[in-house]
C-alpha cells in the first residue's frame, strides 16, 4: 500500500484532465461564439498532452486497496487520452457546422475521460461504480447533444433507460458482493456458506460490465445509441466505455482469480480463487454470439455509424474471449492479448471515427456510404489514415488488427478451443466484406459534385498522432507490455 | 541488403504519398525511377546469391512477439535462396513494367496507383524471402488489401464484384493455414521455418497431415489449382491490366512458391504419401484450363485460363519431388512470369485502341499495326514454350520429372495439355494478327516507343535466359540444395519409382 505522497503521480493523469474539464467549463462563457470552437478544444489538447506526459511519474503500486497502477494501465490510460484527443478533434469539426452555440461538449468529454481513467484503476466495486457513472452520465448529454434530431432522441432514450438499469445490475450485484464477502474490494475471499451469492454477485457485476462493452445478447441499445450519437461522439463512446468496462471487467476476472494479491493486469497469475473461471463455457457463447450478431448485422447496413456500431459488437466478442485464454503454464491466466487487441481496437476504431467526422454535418445521411464516394481524392490523407484504421479493424496485416486477432486466436486454440478459434476466424472474413465497403466507397469516383469538406487543423493533428500510435504498435507489438 | 530490399517498396510507397498534389505531374517519373531502383536491388540480390556459390542469404532474426499460450515466438528473419531471388526480380520487373503502362489508363489517380501497386510488391517481397512461418503468413495475407483495392477502384465494370470474389476466396483459403499456424505453434512450440521440419516429424501422420492440407488449400486457392480456381477468371478480367500482369506473373507464383518453400519441406512425408493424387490434380488444372481457354472469346479471359494450364503444370512438377522437374519447375515460373506479363500487358493495347476485349473484333493486325504484330507474335511463341525460350527448358524439365516417377501415361496427358497450350494461342494469334480487318478497328495505332521499353526486356529475357538457362540453374541448383528448408533436405531418401506409383 502506498503512503499518500505516492498515490499523488498515479491520480495526476486523471487530476489533470479533471482540471482540464473544470478550466473548459471556466473559460466558455467569457468567449464569443466564434472563438469557442477554435480555443476551447486546444485547451481541452493541451491538458490531455499534459496527462499524458503525467504518466511517466507512474509508480505502480495499489493505494488504499482502491486504485491501482501498473504497466499495463498507464498503457491504457496512455491510449484512452489518444481517443479522447481524437474525440475532441472530432466535436471541433462538427460542432462549428451545426452552429451549435455551447463549448461545454468539450468540458463533457473530458469529464467522461476522467471516469473511464478512474475505471481502469479501479480494485474495488465501489471505485468502479463511481468511475462508470462519471463516464456514463455526460456521455448521456453528449449523445442528445441535437437535440431536435428524432434518431438522437431515440438514442439517447434508449441508452440512458437501458444504462441505468444496468448501473441497478451492478449495484445490486456489488450488494450481493458486499453480502457474501464482507467488502466491496475485488479481491475479497468469500465467506463459507455463502457461495451461491457469490457467484451471483460476480455474475451480475460482469453482465453490467458486459453491457456497457456492448457485447450480444446485451448489444440491443448499440446500433441506435451510436446511429444517434453524432460522429465524434460515437468514435469517443465506442472506444474509451469500452476500454473502461473490459478494464473493469479484467481487474475483476484476475481479482477473483487470485484473490489478496496485488496483480499487475498484464501478467499471467496462477488461479487460487474460489470460482473455476476457465469452465465458464458461457463466455464462449457471448463471445461467440457477439462476433455472429456483428459480423452478421453489419453486413446489410449502408451507414458507416451503423457499421461501426456492428463492428464494436463483433469485437466485443473477441474481447469476451480473450478472457478465456489461460498463461503459459498450467490453471493460470494471462490477459495480455486481452490488452492489445483493446488497445489496437480503440486507435482504429477511434481513428476511423475521428476520420469520417470530417463530413459530418446536420445532415443525418452525412456517413451513408454514397457520401463518402470521392472522399479519396479530395482528402488522400485523410482517406488514408480511415482506411488503415479499417484494415486494422478487418484484422488484415500490416497493421495491429492482424496480430491482434491472431494472438487472441492462437491463445485459444492452445486453450483448447481450436473450434471456437476456427469459428471466430471465419467470421472475421465475413465482417472483411462491410469494411472494405467503406473502403471502396472513400476511393471511388463521385458520382456527382461533392461540396469541398475541409477540416480544422486539430484533427490533422490529432489523426497523425492515432496513426502514429497505431503504426508503432503494428511495428513494436512488445509496446504494450507482452 | 535484404532488410534494404524489404524496405524499399514501402518506402517508394511513402515517398509517393508525400509528394503533394501540385507537382502530381512527377508521380509517373518518380514511381519509375523507384521501380526502377528497387529492380536494381532485386538483381543484386541475384547476383550475390550466384557469387557466393549460392549460399543463402539470411539476416540475424529478431524477436519480435510472442505467441500467448505456447512457447513460440514469431522472429522478423529474412532468407534469400536463389528461388526467392528470382521471384524477386520477377515481382520487381513485372511491376515496373505494369506502371509503365498502365500510366495512360489511370492518368489523374496515378499516385494512388502506384502507391497500391509498390505496397502489394513489398507484400510479395515479404512474401518471397519471410523465414518465418508467422511472418510468411502476415506477407501472404497483406497481399490482399492492395491487390482488392486496385481491382475495385481501377477495374472494368463488374470490378467490385471481382475483387469481393478476390478477397473472399483468398481469405477463406488462407483461414485454414493460420489454424495450423495455431497449432504448430501449440505442439512444437515454434514458428521457425527451419525448425518446424523437425519438430512436426514426431507428430502423429494424421495431425501432420491436416496441417499439410491446411497449407496446401491456402496455396491452391492462389495458384490456383482446379476446384479452387472460381475466383481467377473474373479478377484477371476485371482487374486494370497492369495490375493482372503483376497478379497472374507474380501473385500467383506465390502459391507454387508456398508449394515449394513451405508445404512440401515442411511436411515431407506426407507430401510424399500424397504425391500422385496433387500431381494429377494439377494436370487436370492444366487440361481443364488448356481446353476451357479454347472457348474463350475474350482476350484476358483466355490468358486468364492459360495461367491456370501453366501453373497447373508447376503444381505437377513439385510433386514429382524429383530434383530436375523442380529445377523446371523454378525456370517455368519465371518463364511463365515474363510471359504472362508481357501477354497481358501487350493485350492491354488493343483493349485501348478500340474499347474491346472481344477477340472477334479484331483481326489483320499484322498489316495495321507491324511492329505490335510482331511483339505480340514472339510472345505467343515463348507462352507456347517453343525452344529456344525458356518456358521450353521449364516445361522439357518438368515433363521428363513426371515421365520418371509417375510414369508416362501421366506424361503423355501432361504433354496433351502442351499440344492443347499451343493450339489456344496459335488460334488466338490467328484470329488477331491475321484474317481480315474488322470495322471497329479503323485507325491503325502502334504501340508507342516507351510502352516497347516496358515490354520487349521481358520478351529478350525470355529468349536469352532460354539459350543459356544455367545462368538461373547455376544459381538456384546450389542454393536449392543447401537451403535448409527448402526441397533437398525434404527428401531424405530420393523417391523411388514405386513408392510413387
Amino acid at each position: 500500500m502506498l503512503p499518500f505522497a505516492d498515490l499523488f503521480p498515479n491520480l495526476l493523469p486523471t487530476v489533470i484532465v479533471a482540471l482540464g474539464a473544470l478550466l473548459s467549463l471556466a473559460l466558455e462563457p467569457i468567449l464569443s461564439i466564434a472563438n469557442k470552437h477554435r480555443i476551447l478544444p486546444w485547451v481541452a489538447f493541451a491538458f490531455l498532452v499534459g496527462s499524458a506526459i503525467s504518466t511517466m511519474l507512474i509508480q505502480p503500486g495499489v493505494a488504499y486497496n482502491i486504485l491501482a497502477m501498473d504497466p499495463t494501465r498507464s498503457m491504457l490510460i496512455l491510449v484512452l487520452l489518444v481517443c479522447g484527443a481524437l474525440g475532441i478533434a472530432g466535436l471541433a469539426t462538427q460542432l462549428p457546422r451545426t452552429d451549435f452555440r455551447g463549448g461545454e461538449p468539450y468540458a463533457l468529454m473530458l469529464l467522461s475521460l476522467t471516469g473511464v481513467m478512474l475505471m481502469v484503476q479501479s480494485v474495488d466495486l465501489l471505485a468502479l461504480f463511481v468511475g462508470m457513472e462519471l463516464s456514463a452520465i455526460p456521455i448521456y448529454a453528449l449523445v442528445g447533444l441535437h437535440r431536435q434530431s428524432t434518431n438522437a432522441n431515440e438514442g439517447l432514450f434508449k441508452y440512458f433507460i437501458t444504462g441505468s438499469l444496468f448501473s441497478a445490475v451492478f449495484l445490486y450485484g456489488a450488494a450481493l458482493w458486499y453480502g457474501s464477502t464482507g467488502s466491496t474490494s475485488m479481491s475479497a475471499e468469500v465467506v463459507n456458506g455463502r457461495e451461491a451469492l457469490h457467484l451471483l454477485g460476480f455474475a451480475f457485476v460482469v453482465f453490467a460490465l458486459l453491457f456497457k462493452a456492448g457485447a450480444a445478447p446485451l448489444h440491443f441499445w448499440v446500433a441506435d445509441t451510436y446511429t444517434g450519437a453524432s460522429i465524434p461522439v460515437t468514435g469517443f463512446m465506442s472506444t474509451t466505455v469500452k476500454i473502461g468496462a473490459f478494464a473493469g471487467l479484467g481487474a475483476f476476472w484476475l481479482q477473483v482469480a487470485a484473490p489478496s494479491h496485488f496483480l499487475d493486469l498484464g501478467l499471467p497469475i496462477q488461479i487460487t480463487g474460489s470460482l473455476p473461471l476457465l469452465s465458464l463455457w458461457i463466455f464462449v457463447a457471448i463471445g461467440l454470439a457477439s462476433i455472429v450478431v456483428g459480423a452478421f448485422s453489419g453486413l446489410g447496413q449502408t451507414k458507416a455509424r451503423r457499421l461501426m456500431a456492428f463492428s464494436a459488437v463483433a469485437n466485443a466478442g473477441y474481447l469476451v474471449l480473450a478472457l478465456l485464454i489461460p498463461g503459459t503454464s498450467g490453471a493460470s491466466i494471462g490477459l495480455s492479448p486481452l490488452w492489445f487487441y483493446l488497445i489496437a481496437y480503440a486507435l482504429s476504431s477511434a481513428i476511423v471515427l475521428a476520420g469520417l467526422s470530417a463530413l459530418a454535418g446536420t445532415d443525418e445521411d452525412d456517413d451513408s456510404l454514397g457520401m463518402l464516394r470521392g472522399l479519396g481524392r479530395q482528402q488522400p490523407f485523410l482517406s488514408a489514415a480511415i482506411t488503415l484504421g479499417l484494415i486494422s479493424l478487418a484484422g488484415l496485416p500490416p497493421a495491429a488488427g492482424f496480430l491482434a486477432k491472431f494472438g487472441i486466436l492462437a491463445g485459444l486454440f492452445s486453450t483448447g478451443l481450436v473450434k471456437t478459434a476456427a469459428v471466430a476466424l471465419l467470421l472475421a472474413v465475413v465482417s472483411f466484406a462491410y469494411y472494405f465497403k467503406i473502403v471502396v466507397a472513400i476511393w471511388q469516383a463521385p458520382t456527382k459534385d461533392i461540396q469541398p469538406r475541409s477540416f480544422p487543423p486539430i484533427l490533422g493533428v490529432t489523426l497523425v498522432i492515432g496513426v502514429f500510435a497505431l503504426v508503432a504498435i503494428s511495428l513494436m507489438p512488445s509496446l504494450v507490455g507482452r | 541488403m535484404l532488410h534494404l530490399l524489404l524496405a524499399s517498396p514501402f518506402i517508394a510507397a511513402l515517398i509517393i504519398a508525400l509528394v503533394p498534389a501540385k507537382f502530381s505531374r512527377i508521380a509517373f517519373p518518380l514511381s519509375l525511377l523507384l521501380g526502377s531502383i528497387i529492380t536494381i536491388l532485386s538483381f543484386i540480390v541475384v547476383s550475390n546469391g550466384a557469387s557466393s556459390n549460392g549460399a543463402p542469404m539470411a539476416t540475424e532474426p529478431f524477436a519480435w512477439f510472442h505467441i500467448p499460450g505456447t512457447a513460440a515466438t514469431v522472429q522478423y528473419a529474412l532468407f534469400s535462396d536463389g528461388l526467392s531471388a528470382w521471384m524477386n526480380v520477377l515481382a520487381s520487373v513485372l511491376t515496373l513494367s505494369a506502371l509503365w503502362v498502365s500510366f495512360s489508363s489511370v492518368r489523374e489517380r496515378f499516385a494512388m496507383f502506384a502507391i497500391s501497386v509498390f505496397l502489394m510488391q513489398g507484400a510479395l517481397f515479404g512474401c518471397f524471402l519471410a523465414s518465418d512461418a508467422v511472418l510468411f503468413f502476415l506477407f501472404f495475407e497483406a497481399l490482399v488489401p492492395p491487390a482488392a483495392l486496385l481491382i475495385a477502384s481501377f477495374g472494368g465494370p463488374g470490378r467490385k464484384r471481382a475483387a469481393i470474389l478476390f478477397a473472399a476466396f483468398t481469405l477463406i483459403g488462407s483461414a485454414p493455414m493460420a489454424v495450423a499456424l495455431w497449432a504448430i505453434a501449440t505442439w512444437t512450440g515454434t514458428t521457425d521455418g527451419t525448425q518446424i521440419a523437425h519438430a512436426v516429424a514426431s507428430l502423429p501422420f494424421v495431425k501432420v497431415s491436416l496441417l499439410f492440407f491446411a497449407f496446401a488449400l491456402a496455396f491452391a486457392v492462389k495458384t490456383p489449382l482446379l476446384p479452387f480456381h472460381g475466383w481467377q477468371a473474373e479478377t484477371y478480367s476485371e482487374a486494370p491490366t497492369g495490375v493482372t500482369a503483376i497478379l497472374s506473373g507474380a501473385m500467383a507464383k506465390v502459391g507454387v512458391f508456398g508449394f515449394l518453400r513451405w508445404t512440401i519441406p515442411l511436411f515431407p512425408q506426407v507430401a510424399l504419401h500424397y504425391a500422385l493424387p496433387i500431381a494429377l490434380l494439377g494436370v487436370a488444372t492444366m487440361i481443364y484450363g488448356s481446353l476451357v481457354a479454347l472457348r474463350q472469346h475474350d482476350i484476358k479471359r483466355l490468358l486468364a485460363f492459360s495461367s491456370l494450364a501453366h501453373l497447373g503444370l508447376a503444381v505437377a512438377g513439385c510433386f514429382t519431388l524429383y530434383q530436375s522437374a523442380i529445377d523446371g519447375v523454378v525456370l517455368m515460373l519465371i518463364a511463365h512470369g515474363f510471359s504472362a506479363g508481357a501477354m497481358f500487358l501487350l493485350a492491354s493495347l488493343p483493349e485501348r485502341w478500340s474499347k474491346t476485349c472481344n477477340i472477334s473484333s479484331f483481326g489483320g493486325m499484322a498489316g495495321r499495326s507491324p511492329i505490335f504484330a510482331v511483339l505480340f507474335l514472339v510472345t505467343c511463341i515463348a507462352a507456347v514454350a517453343v525452344p529456344p525460350t525458356l518456358g521450353f527448358v521449364g516445361e522439357f524439365l518438368i515433363l521428363q520429372g513426371i515421365w520418371q516417377t509417375m510414369g508416362p501415361e501421366i506424361a503423355l496427358l501432361a504433354g496433351l495439355g502442351a499440344i492443347l497450350s499451343a493450339a489456344y494461342t496459335l488460334r488466338l494469334v490467328q484470329a488477331m494478327l491475321f484474317g481480315k480487318a474488322s470495322n471497329e478497328h479503323e485507325a491503325a495505332k502502334e504501340i508507342s516507343i516507351g510502352e516497347m521499353f516496358a515490354i520487349v526486356p521481358l520478351i529478350v529475357a525470355l529468349f536469352v535466359l532460354g539459350v543459356a538457362p544455367s545462368a538461373v540453374l547455376r544459381t538456384i541448383d546450389p542454393a536449392v540444395g543447401k537451403n535448409p528448408t527448402a526441397v533437398a533436405t525434404a527428401y531424405p531418401e530420393k523417391p523411388s519409382d514405386a513408392t510413387l506409383r
